[in-house]
């Protein structure tokens, strides 16, 4: 296995092995278009040790946790969920994607916005 | 109020009880009792970064210190707390939290502002990790979970005794710049919160109206013998 | 009429950005016999919950509201606790169902906590959708006035119908806001896009992912002849009302919050 995949395992507790390409994830995805490369092949990738393309990709920042991709995954790969992981291997590095001083009028934003975005963007 | 009287013999004052400490990993004997600072001083070290008012006001002399066999990183002020047999200790000599700037005229008490200025406060995990940090006790999660209530009254209210040692900002796992953000919103809490002072802005009026000028005038022609004759003769108000 | 007692934790954004949504919400619970009472110096739930394994840490603010929870539902008599914004109550529930899933989670995070007691998995989060569909009769016998010229898309977001473990209504097509709405005699519409995913925080990383989505859910409405999209999430709105912003004046629609409809209907 990657040490992608190794990771991804760990943080995750999901297994990308038990995917078989439905595609039900990049169906039911609402951000799939902007994304670089869709869901499931994402998982595929994973599987077949090329992690690397994912964790470069926009895909993993795209991606706003919505569990519709979680709830559908009829193998419980749950893309969603392994998004995370993908995320916490750039995070816990100490890069930060969200850049708090590009935020356009960031004082008149949701409090709930600026929280959840420091959530999912910045480790 | 009744005082104790407490013997010390010769010997104890000639001969006082030693602890050993370890500044940055060297041993050093010192007399028990000491403040940190002291016992630095009493090392042969010269306090030049570390040390301010020495009085436990200004936050200059953040400490951090282990005891052998504990997990547990302990706080201290150097001018505040004695040594204890067994610290391994450090003096902070700085703590590294640039200022963000801004016009106090244009600031409003909303949490979008403090937001602009510090954005990592919606970082904080309430992880209580500062809180266990305050060398002062404060509630310093609580604080900043008040802010990001969007209650900064209670903030500035809960950080009213920050001496801006910095502890809390070097223990943060969100990189949260506490004592700046504390200073900000007492700021804010004092200028559009908190109530006005009516007989603050009744004088600064007069003073704009020229009330006192003349007599600051008469003063700043006097001679030095003349301004030591009134110093000595001044109408002192009673304390109630 | 017999009152139902409820704790009640609003979260930073309905305290900041949607007071009104609050206190039209906090009238109609009153108007149906539901007792409130906001948690005292709550904290910041962290609007998304931690999907990691091992990432406990980001759990803890969620347990130390549900612990804060615990010791005033003692006072109060009550274990139930309100959520009217839909990230805090997604993330609080999350919380509470992965402790009684792993409750040796729990034990793993009491080691960070030091004054505080220890939490006994009683409380149960609630969000004001299942309140009001609970209580849709008495919503019927309050109205006093009919709500002309509405047609209302109602717009629920993704963080109360998913994951499922935490949903309280269909996750495909939920119908909890359509009833009550109609139960109150207003018009509303067959709306495809009541799922459908505004942006989330997009708003502050890459802006045009929210205006494209938003913008779709508008225009669907719109095109289905709704003049008002319902929401239950103050960042739903934000994210709709910015993109309805963008588009100039080429849409008239309105974002709304439900309970603002609700007491347009039964009145002040």
């Amino acid at each position: 296995m990657s040490e992608v995949l190794n990771r991804v395992v760990e943080y995750s507790g999901k297994n990308p092995y038990a995917c078989y390409q439905c595609g039900t994830c990049s169906a039911v995805c609402p951000m799939v278009r902007f994304m670089d490369i869709p869901p499931h092949r994402a998982i595929r990738l994973l599987q077949i040790g090329a992690g690397a393309l994912v964790l470069s990709s926009n895909t993993i920042w795209i991606c706003v946790s919505c569990m519709r991709c979680v709830d559908r995954c009829p193998r419980d790969v749950a893309p969603g969920v392994v998004f995370e992981a993908l995320r916490l291997i750039t995070l816990r590095q100490g890069i930060d994607k969200l850049k708090y001083e590009e935020i356009p009028n960031i004082e008149e934003a949701p409090t709930l916005a600026i929280v959840s975005a420091s959530r999912k963007l910045t480790g | 109020m009744s005082v104790a009287l407490v013997t010390v013999s010769r010997r104890e004052i000639l001969q006082p009880k030693m602890v050993k400490i370890y500044v940055m990993g060297r041993e050093y004997l010192v007399p028990e009792g000491l403040t940190i600072h002291k016992a630095l001083e009493y090392a042969g070290f010269r306090l030049i970064r570390g040390v301010g008012c020495r009085g436990g006001f200004c936050g200059a002399c953040a400490t951090l210190y282990r005891k052998p066999g504990e997990y547990k990183l302990r706080i201290a002020l150097a001018c505040q707390n004695v040594v204890e047999d067994g610290m391994y200790l450090v003096v902070l000599p700085y703590t590294p939290i640039p200022r963000v700037k801004y016009k106090l005229e244009s600031l409003k008490p909303d949490v979008g502002l403090v937001l602009k200025l510090y954005p990592e406060i919606a970082r904080c995990v309430a992880c209580n990790t500062c809180t266990k940090a305050c060398p002062q006790g404060l509630q310093v999660m609580d604080a900043i979970q008040a802010i990001k209530r969007g209650d900064l009254a209670k903030a500035a209210d809960l950080t009213f005794d920050c001496i801006a040692c910095g502890i809390c900002s070097m223990r943060c796992p969100a990189e949260i710049r506490h004592a700046n953000i504390f200073h900000l919103v007492r700021r804010i809490y004092g200028k559009y919160m908190s109530p006005k002072p009516r007989h603050l802005e009744d004088r600064i009026k007069e003073i704009e109206q020229g009330k006192y000028r003349e007599e600051l005038e008469k003063l700043k022609q006097a001679s030095v013998d003349e301004l030591k004759k009134l110093y000595a003769s001044r109408v002192i108000e009673p304390e109630e | 009429m017999i009152n139902v007692k409820m704790l009640y934790y609003p979260g930073c954004t309905v305290k900041r950005n949607a007071l009104e949504y609050e206190k039209k919400t906090l009238e109609i619970l009153s108007k149906i016999g539901i007792e409130v009472y906001e948690l005292d110096n709550w904290y910041c739930c962290g609007a998304f919950y931690s999907l990691a394994k091992d990432d406990l840490m980001k759990h803890i603010s969620g347990l130390r509201t549900l612990i804060k929870a615990q010791v005033q539902a003692r006072k109060h008599g009550t274990n139930k606790l309100l959520t009217l914004c839909p990230m805090c109550y997604n993330v609080l529930k999350r919380v509470n169902h992965m402790l009684r899933e792993n409750p040796e989670n729990l034990d793993t995070l009491a080691l960070f906590m030091d004054e505080e007691e220890k939490y006994t998995i009683g409380i149960e989060v609630l969000h004001l959708l299942e309140v009001l569909r609970d209580n849709i009769d008495k919503l019927k016998r309050l109205v006093v006035t009919e709500v002309k010229d509405v047609v209302v898309a109602p717009y629920y977001g993704c963080t109360v119908l998913r994951p499922r473990e935490i949903a309280f209504d269909n996750a495909e097509n939920p119908e909890v806001m359509d009833n009550i709405l109609r139960a109150l005699k207003i018009e509303v519409i067959e709306f495809p896009f009541k799922t459908e995913c505004c942006g989330a925080y997009q708003s502050v990383f890459n802006r045009k992912i929210v205006f494209e989505k938003s913008g779709e859910i508008l225009e669907e409405a719109a095109v289905r002849g709704a003049n008002i999209i319902a929401v239950i999430c103050p960042l739903c709105k934000y994210n709709l009302e910015t993109t309805l912003l963008s588009l100039g004046k080429k849409l008239r629609i309105e974002i709304v919050y439900l309970t603002d409809l609700l007491s347009r209907a039964t009145g002040p």
